[in-house]
């Protein structure tokens, strides 16, 4: 039973990830943030920065970036993303 | 949209000017009654306050205002209690003005949306970004002509710059696109990349979320904006 539940959740995010990758950043929010329901995690958080980034929502994007760097506050990527939205 | 400027200094008070120029509310702080008074007839709230003191910037209604902006110079204590409190206070948009690099890292670090380190930026540059929300950076050619940065309206997705006819219909120019494009890095992991399409040719699509640098007539900026 767990098992199941384990690939649904990663399946969640692959597909996320798809469509994160192909520009359709709304329907990839929608997916990332059902994963975040099951399981928070800082890369899920992350790839919402990038995705709020490509709607061009940048405070939102900095949301994502902090929530993500409160998780994991040396993750390089989301540091270097911050940074360069909050000098733009 | 409703401003908050906190800290009369030369960045400040010119800031608040140009906002107030540009018509928009403006309420200025600052601890020297002289500087305050300057601004008595003009600003829609003149305050001699403390800004590092929570509750005078919670009685003065400052949690209500849209945007605030710091400036209080080389007091870097002071911009990050200040900086703190409207946060706290609910501001939606925390403009502070760092004194360098490090002072701008923990202001970032803090929750302040936009750090501006003043050999970037002048205040009256800010004031005219804000002129129209949707316009992100405005910039004057000369009286008669701007140059804009926006996003293309949601009726220009999946069109091409011939389709458009915007020359014609508006009389404006797009001179530049800015796209962002996701991609995966060595590590696997999606990063984000701004591409960007100069001087755009007729048969060059416009994507939805695209950004659109475009020169032009003001009135005719203003009219593209109603689309």
């Amino acid at each position: 039973m767990r098992k199941t539940k384990k690939a649904t959740y990663e399946e969640i995010l692959e597909t996320a990830q798809f469509y994160l990758l192909n520009k359709n950043y709304k329907k990839a929010i929608e997916l990332f943030e059902e994963a975040l329901k099951e399981k928070p995690d800082y890369l899920i958080y992350y790839q919402l920065g990038i995705a709020y980034e490509g709607l061009n929502e940048r405070d939102k994007a900095k949301e994502m970036y902090r929530e993500c760097l409160k998780l994991n506050p040396n993750f390089e990527e989301a540091n270097k993303r911050l940074d360069e939205l909050v000098k733009e | 949209m409703t401003f908050c400027v906190i800290g009369l200094g030369r960045f400040g008070s010119q800031l608040a000017k140009a906002l107030i120029e540009e018509g928009f509310e403006v309420i200025v702080i600052d601890k020297d009654d002289e500087r305050v008074s300057e601004f008595s007839d003009q600003a829609s709230g003149a305050l001699i306050l403390d800004a590092t003191d929570e509750k005078a910037l919670k009685e003065a209604g400052i949690g209500e205002v849209d945007c605030c902006v710091v400036s209080v110079g080389q007091r870097i204590d002071a911009s990050i209690l200040i900086v703190m409190h409207l946060k706290t206070l609910g501001v939606k948009e925390v403009v502070v003005k760092a004194v360098d690099e490090l002072h701008a890292e923990i202001l970032k670090r803090i929750g302040a949306d936009k750090v501006i380190l003043p050999e970037k930026e002048t205040a009256v540059r800010l004031a005219k970004a804000y002129r129209s929300k949707r316009f992100f950076e405005v910039l004057e050619v000369n009286p008669e002509y701007t140059i804009v940065e926006l996003s293309a309206p949601k009726s220009f997705a999946n069109k091409t710059l011939k389709e458009l006819r915007l020359r014609e219909e508006y009389g404006i120019t797009v001179i530049l696109i800015k796209r962002k494009s996701p991609y995966l890095n060595e590590k696997g992991l999606p990063e984000i990349k701004e591409e960007i399409i100069v001087s755009p040719k007729g048969e060059d699509l416009i994507l939805e979320n695209d950004i659109l640098i475009i020169l032009g007539k003001e009135k005719d900026l203003e009219r593209l904006l109603k689309e």
